[in-house]
């Protein structure tokens, strides 16, 4: 099972970006935007992707 | 005391990364002794999946994937070998593919009565371990009763449906952040990690997530 996250592929402008890939930092993606926790209302914060490729699962499988 | 941070944790039930990730996660909170409120969210990996699903989890694998079955059966070898690693019995090839947006419901549901840990953990045990069926009422209504929710509460809930929009908006907030696999953490809306990392991940994110908090907390006059 290979990993489906949010890097390694396009992205639609304000989503998921991915970062630079000498990052120290895999695996942690930070958004611009603070919006309350717990709020039901979709917000798109531009999360940056700094790097990373852990397994999981997507719609596709895993 | 510092206030916790808030971790909200995008999975499935039936996502065997999921639950990977949910211990090594554990292992990085134990480690940083810091204080965190967990938010389980909803993420429906596959909404178009029958509720009784007729082949084998090999065979919805293979279709899924479009990989021959002996290739699926080595996949799911190799991960149950990484859950014991963690301490998870896992029988892949034994479980019961399912809908499970039921299950997302009751855990919104315990959510609500404080229990959604409980909920949660209970709930991918059931599947994962004992090969429990996750998608009918009765079945989610006995787990629910086991952590501490009330039978005829459980049961109303999953027949009236009150908790599926609070699902559908985990969902719709997931595509909004561009979340396309699970498990996905979200630090304070602030920070993210994608999939199973390692503990020394999370532990890093957590950090990171306690300076930002503490750069922008006010000074005292």
């Amino acid at each position: 099972m290979s990993g489906t996250g949010a890097t390694d592929t396009p992205v639609p402008d304000g989503a998921a970006h991915p970062g630079p890939s000498d990052s120290p930092e895999s695996g942690v993606v930070e958004a611009s935007a603070a919006t309350p926790p717990g709020s039901f209302t979709p917000v798109v914060p531009a999360f940056t992707v700094l790097g990373s490729d852990a397994p999981s699962c997507g719609p596709e499988g895993c | 005391m510092s206030e916790p941070i808030t971790v909200e944790i995008w999975s499935d039930i039936q996502c065997p990364w999921c639950y990977i990730g949910k211990r090594r996660f554990t292992t990085a909170l134990e480690r940083s002794g810091e204080q965190v409120e967990i938010v389980y969210r909803s993420f429906e990996l596959a909404p178009d999946t029958p509720v009784d699903y007729e082949g084998s989890p090999v065979d919805y694998l293979a279709q899924r994937k479009g990989m021959p079955l002996d290739q699926v059966r080595q996949m799911m070898a190799h991960v149950t070998q990484l859950a014991a690693a963690e301490g998870l019995e896992y029988h892949l090839e034994e479980t019961h593919q399912t809908n499970t947006v039921l299950a997302h419901e009751l855990l919104h549901l315990a959510k609500e009565r404080g229990r959604q840990a409980e909920m949660k953990e209970r709930l991918m045990h059931a599947y994962f371990a004992e090969t429990r069926h996750v998608g009918h009422v009765e079945e989610l209504v006995a787990l629910a009763v086991e952590v501490g929710l009330e039978e005829d509460e459980a049961r109303a809930a999953l027949t009236d449906h009150r908790y599926l929009p609070a699902v559908k908006a985990d969902v719709a907030q997931a595509q909004a952040f561009g979340i396309s696999g699970v498990p996905f953490y979200v630090f304070d809306r602030a920070l993210g990690v994608s999939g199973a990392q390692s503990p020394e991940v999370f532990e890093q994110a957590l950090a990171q997530a306690r300076e930002r908090r503490e750069a922008s907390a006010p000074v005292a006059p």
